[in-house]
């Protein structure tokens, strides 16, 4: 028996780190009927783009880079739910696994980095979130090796990951060019539509007449 | 396509659990499939799998599964001899890759692939039967109490999936009958066209959620601290279950921490059955495991057994 | 006390400067049936919210004027309390649902109420049983029909237990089955449990004789409100077209009890035809058999399915066409049928009757698995939409599909661009055609529901296409919008144009379409002129034909009946009975 099972761990602490960030999350008032819907909206849209981007565009998926523009224009809480979600509900129907949690993790931080940007920067217009969106096309992939590294690879050793991440950067650039293609191409249209919609989130100051 | 993955009631005996039990039941055999290494052990949970799919009639589903489960455990094969020194029984001495150093492969890399392939199987088999045991939403129910807004959310968003994909494909062949071709032109031509559908979709989308926020807000959501409404019942089929799985768990520790099921690959492996006690604990752990399979058939078979569980 | 009171209501919604609302008084005593009508815009829907309470809490805004219920101001009650009370359903039941399994969705607002775990299960016990829930209670919400899914949406808001019910247009997305259940179970509630009930409603043939009271706005402003018959009258007077056609056919005569149902008109219609005719049965258009019937188009109302084989100017052929979908149902089951150009052709049918894929097929969006589909005598079955696409305009059941150009000038441009149409001054025509002009650089997504529906149709006729594919044109818009549409439609028939729409609305189909095709389970059981079709059937026949049924045969729309009717009722022998002028 090997003395440190990091497969067991890291699955687990992913699963533990998911849970305590959404129930933090929550807590923190402010989720009216409002916001709820639109999460779960923007959420379940993410989910279909991630699903069912077909064959045509070489599955490069039109989603990650609008998590991240959720945060960025919705603030770091909405990112981080419609990010998480994300491949939550898009796995209960392609496949739930071990991996989940961490897949969790890594697009709540996507859409928080949005909302990263928004803050550090104010001024920043959908061009700073390309290349945030390309940087986290491979950054996605680096974690995501990482996981796997941990739970098939024994013993871990810097080597292992290295081929790991090496056999998956074909995917990452994919994704990363992917990202950079569709957050240039429906950026400034998407920041446009949800600043819309944010402005109707919240119930303008009653006047009485 | 798409539902075919989703939970689907059957009205099985194994869809008839609490969802608390099931989800405590496959937390244990992830546990284990990840504490243990022996390949013994390891083929077991496979077998026990295969016959919890089967009895929930899921092998369709398992199948595509199984087939992606191959496919990385192809990689890994491929991979782990590449990187792993440590083994003993040099079968192939390669050349000096830089970084990667001397590529030699030994027979104990090759096993320990082979063995993590199963593993992965195993895992992915164990998900597979979340999709076919757990109906998401009794599952969101459980959580519903610590985290109601988050089960809220993921439960709103689960349930406009399908409408989702559903537009999408509506909206998509409105703009094909308007002369768009999405699988012609250039790559940055093609974005361009999903442009299109992707802007119709995300704004009849938001324009949906206002929508339902009021439909939530007439339904008084928001307006003070919010109950849970469970109608899930305990029976003994689930006390069974649940002891079952902790009996199974405790075993399970006390043999590796006797040193039974416990697996070393290198420098040189061990031997597949190392005595009577990797034995004994293999078929104790087991026996727990395969408590509700068991129930299962007496459920099926037996009218009094029928009737007391 | 009344329970509602509503003091010089004025309302604004954010950043609007017209009023939704405008100075609005009104009482409503617990118990009554009140029928919102009006066009769109006309602040029905805004009125409804108010007395929800979602308006202004919900949407912000500007607001003037006091709303009391029971007393006290709606405004500074508990939002518990009031949900507790007023219940209210929308439109759109795929927009109301917000979990995933129905048991769940029923108990949402219950939760939302911090009820007991006892008292929910005990309330979701209760209304399952009393909508008829129970076969689909462990059901995931998604996969639910649309009646099933509004059924629901009625059943969450029950479950609260509360005594008043707002419904805005609760049966606009449903076909007639369904739509049918959802007001007989609002009747019923009314009617036997006591609710207080204020709906807003377009199917009005079902609903109106139901109404304690009528409300008629326009503007934002309730320009009549009393007894359905007394708003009947000043609806006609005010050129109004919010009435059942039956109502709005007598209001016409002025006579001093206007009939609300087809039961009442058939009454008053005896009387009529006993004088003057001892009972003898008359009829207008009798088919083949009359010499004197109005000349229907095409060669093709025989009520057997047929084959137009050799008829080469057919725009439309389908023979023997089968289709099943790959989970193995079986849709279409050897449909044939043939349509000449110029014809205006309405297919009805129930829900799974193989409509909307029968339409599917005709646009290419399927391949058949046996039979042919021709469509301008191209085969479109093999090759699908590209073949006929530019000659082919194809509407679907939901205008936003349409929209997501920045203006309404684009998104006509957009198509004429993939089609390589460089010719662009057929937009300013389809613009003015269509009375969109001034809203040519307008957002179309800031435009109301039937002006985005026009939108969404221009964008697909600036091709000038041959051939006009609806799918359900008339669900959720107004008796005007439909008017409208209907006219319009008829208009690009008679220049030549096919028209062929797939409706629930026997209405719209017995008042514009030429030819009626009836689809049931999968194949076409009647095939002809409207007359033939509609004017044989009990139950899919217009409300004025179910009137003048076995009394006038062959009437179908108003025009027909105000021609045949009308002399009826101006012998002067009785002129000072009947014609006493209401109001």
């Amino acid at each position: 028996m090997t003395g440190t099972n990091w497969g067991l761990y890291i699955t687990i602490a992913g699963v533990f780190f998911v849970a305590l960030l959404m129930l933090l999350m929550e807590k923190r008032a402010g989720l009216g009927a409002r916001q709820v819907a639109l999460i779960a909206i923007l959420a379940a849209f993410c989910a279909a783009g991630r699903t069912v981007t077909g064959v045509a565009l070489l599955f490069l998926q039109p989603t990650m880079f609008l998590v991240g523009i959720t945060g960025f224009v919705f603030g770091a809480r909405a990112g981080f739910f419609v990010g998480a979600m994300t491949p939550l509900i898009s796995n209960l129907f392609i496949g739930m696994g071990p991996w989940t949690p961490w897949q969790m993790i890594c697009w709540g931080l996507v859409g928080m980095s949005g909302a990263a940007v928004r803050f550090l920067f104010p001024r920043a217009g959908y061009k700073t979130m390309i290349i945030i969106c390309f940087g986290w096309g491979f950054l996605y992939g680096a974690v995501m090796d990482l996981w796997h590294w941990c739970v098939f690879t024994r013993p871990l050793t810097f080597n292992g990951y290295f081929l790991i991440w090496a056999a998956g950067v074909s995917f990452d650039s994919l994704r990363a060019a992917g990202n950079l293609l569709f957050c240039a191409a429906l950026g400034r249209q998407s920041i446009k539509i949800l600043n819309y919609f944010h402005k109707k989130m919240d119930v303008r100051y009653l006047e009485n007449l | 396509m798409l539902e075919k993955l989703y939970y689907q009631d059957k009205g099985l005996f194994l869809q008839s659990f609490h969802p608390a039990t099931v989800l405590l039941y496959l937390l244990v055999l992830l546990v284990l499939s990840l504490l243990y290494d022996h390949p013994l052990y390891l083929l077991c949970l496979l077998f026990l799998l295969a016959c919890l799919v089967k009895g929930t009639e899921g092998m369709a589903v398992w199948e595509g599964f199984l087939k992606i489960g191959l496919i990385m455990m192809l990689v890994l094969m491929v991979v782990n001899p590449l990187v792993i020194r440590s083994g003993a029984t040099i079968i192939w001495q390669g050349p000096v890759v830089p970084l990667l150093g001397r590529l030699d492969i030994s027979l104990e890399a090759i096993y320990f692939g082979l063995v993590s392939g199963l593993r992965l199987l195993v895992i992915l088999s164990i998900f597979c039967l979340y999709n076919l045991m757990v109906n998401p939403d009794q599952a969101l129910n459980l959580f519903a109490r610590a985290a109601g807004k988050s089960a809220l959310m993921v439960a709103l968003a689960t349930r406009m999936f399908p409408t989702m994909v559903r537009d999408l494909k509506r909206i998509k062949e409105v703009m094909e009958l308007r002369g768009v071709d999405f699988e012609q032109g250039p790559l940055g031509q093609r974005v361009k066209k999903y442009a299109g559908l992707y802007n119709v979709l995300l704004f009849s989308s938001l324009e949906g959620s206002l929508e339902i926020a009021e439909s939530m807000q007439a339904r008084a959501y928001g307006s003070g601290r919010r109950t849970v409404y469970s109608r899930h019942l305990l029976r003994p089929r689930d006390y069974m279950t649940l002891g079952g799985s902790l009996l199974a768990m405790f075993a399970a520790v006390w043999g590796l921490a006797q040193g039974c099921g416990g697996f070393n690959f290198y420098p040189v492996m061990d031997d597949l059955i190392a005595g009577r006690g990797t034995l004994v604990v293999l078929v104790i752990v087991f026996c727990y495991l395969f408590v509700p399979l068991m129930l299962g058939g007496g459920y099926k078979y037996c009218r009094y057994i029928k009737s007391k569980i | 006390m009344p329970l509602y009171k509503i003091e010089n209501l004025t309302y604004y919604y954010p950043d609007t400067t017209t009023a939704a609302l405008e100075d609005i008084n009104l009482e409503i005593e617990a118990g009554e049936f009140i029928l919102v009508v009006g066009g769109s815009g006309s602040g029905k829907s805004s009125l409804a919210r108010a007395l929800a309470g979602l308006i202004p809490d919900f949407y912000g805004g500007r607001i003037g004027g006091k709303t009391y219920f029971q007393g006290d101001e709606i405004r500074t009650q508990d939002r518990r309390k009031l949900a507790r009370q007023v219940g209210m359903v929308f439109q759109d039941p795929e927009k109301q649902i917000v979990q995933t399994q129905v048991e769940a969705e029923i108990a949402f607002g219950l939760e939302n109420l911090g009820l007991t775990n006892e008292e929910m299960l005990r309330r979701v016990a209760e209304v399952t049983c009393f909508m008829g829930l129970t076969p689909i209670r462990g059901g995931f919400t998604a996969n639910l029909s649309g009646g099933q899914k509004q059924k629901l949406a009625l059943a969450a808001v029950l479950a609260m237990q509360p005594h008043v019910l707002v419904l805005d247009e609760p049966t606009s997305q449903l076909d007639p089955a369904a739509a049918e259940e959802i007001l007989n179970l609002v009747k019923r509630l009314n009617e036997e449990m006591g609710f207080t009930v204020i709906m807003i409603e377009q199917r009005l043939e079902r609903c109106y004789h139901l109404a304690d009271r009528v409300l008629l706005m326009a503007g934002g402003k309730i320009i009549c409100d009393g007894s359905a018959r007394a708003v009947a009258g000043h609806t006609i007077a005010g050129g109004q077209p919010f009435l059942p056609p039956v109502t709005r056919l007598f209001a016409g005569l002025q006579a001093t009890s206007i009939p609300l149902t087809v039961k009442e008109g058939r009454k008053l219609l005896r009387t009529r035809l006993n004088t003057k005719d001892g009972g003898e049965e008359r009829h207008i258009v009798k088919t083949a058999s009359n010499p004197g019937a109005t000349p229907i188009r095409a060669a093709c109302c025989s009520s057997s399915p047929h084959f137009a084989g050799t008829n080469r100017g057919n725009v439309v052929r389908l023979k023997n066409l089968w289709f099943t979908y790959p989970d193995g149902t079986e849709v279409l089951e050897g449909v044939n049928l043939a349509v000449d150009e110029g014809e205006f052709v309405a297919v009805l049918g129930e829900n799974g009757a193989g409509k909307s894929t029968m339409l599917r097929q005709l646009a290419g969006l399927l391949q058949p698995d046996r039979g042919t589909v021709e469509i301008f005598g191209r085969d479109v079955g093999k090759k699908g939409y590209r073949e006929i696409r530019r000659q082919v305009a194809y509407l679907s059941q939901n205008p936003n599909d349409y929209l997501f150009q920045d203006t309404v000038e684009e998104e006509l441009l957009f198509t004429l661009e993939n089609f390589h149409m460089s010719d662009t001054t057929i937009v300013d025509k389809m613009l003015a055609r269509f009375n969109l002009a001034r809203y040519r650089r307008t957002n179309p997504r800031d435009l109301s529901s039937g002006e985005r529906q026009r939108v969404a149709l221009a964008s697909v006729l600036v091709t000038s296409p041959g051939l006009i594919i609806l799918d359900e044109p008339t669900r959720g818009i107004d008796y005007r919008l439909k008017a409208e549409l209907g006219r319009f439609l008829q208009q690009q028939a008679a220049a030549g144009r096919t028209v062929i729409l797939v409706t629930h609305d026997v209405e719209f189909a017995a008042e514009y379409a030429a030819r009626v095709v009836m689809m049931f389970s999968g194949r076409v059981v009647s095939d002809g002129s409207k007359h033939d079709v509609l004017g044989k059937s009990v139950f899919y026949a217009p409300q004025l034909g179910k009137m003048c049924r076995g009394l006038y045969d062959g009437i179908l729309t108003l025009q027909e009946a105000q021609q045949h009717i009308y002399p009826l009722f101006a012998g002067p022998t009785d002129r000072d009975e009947i014609l006493e002028v209401s109001l």
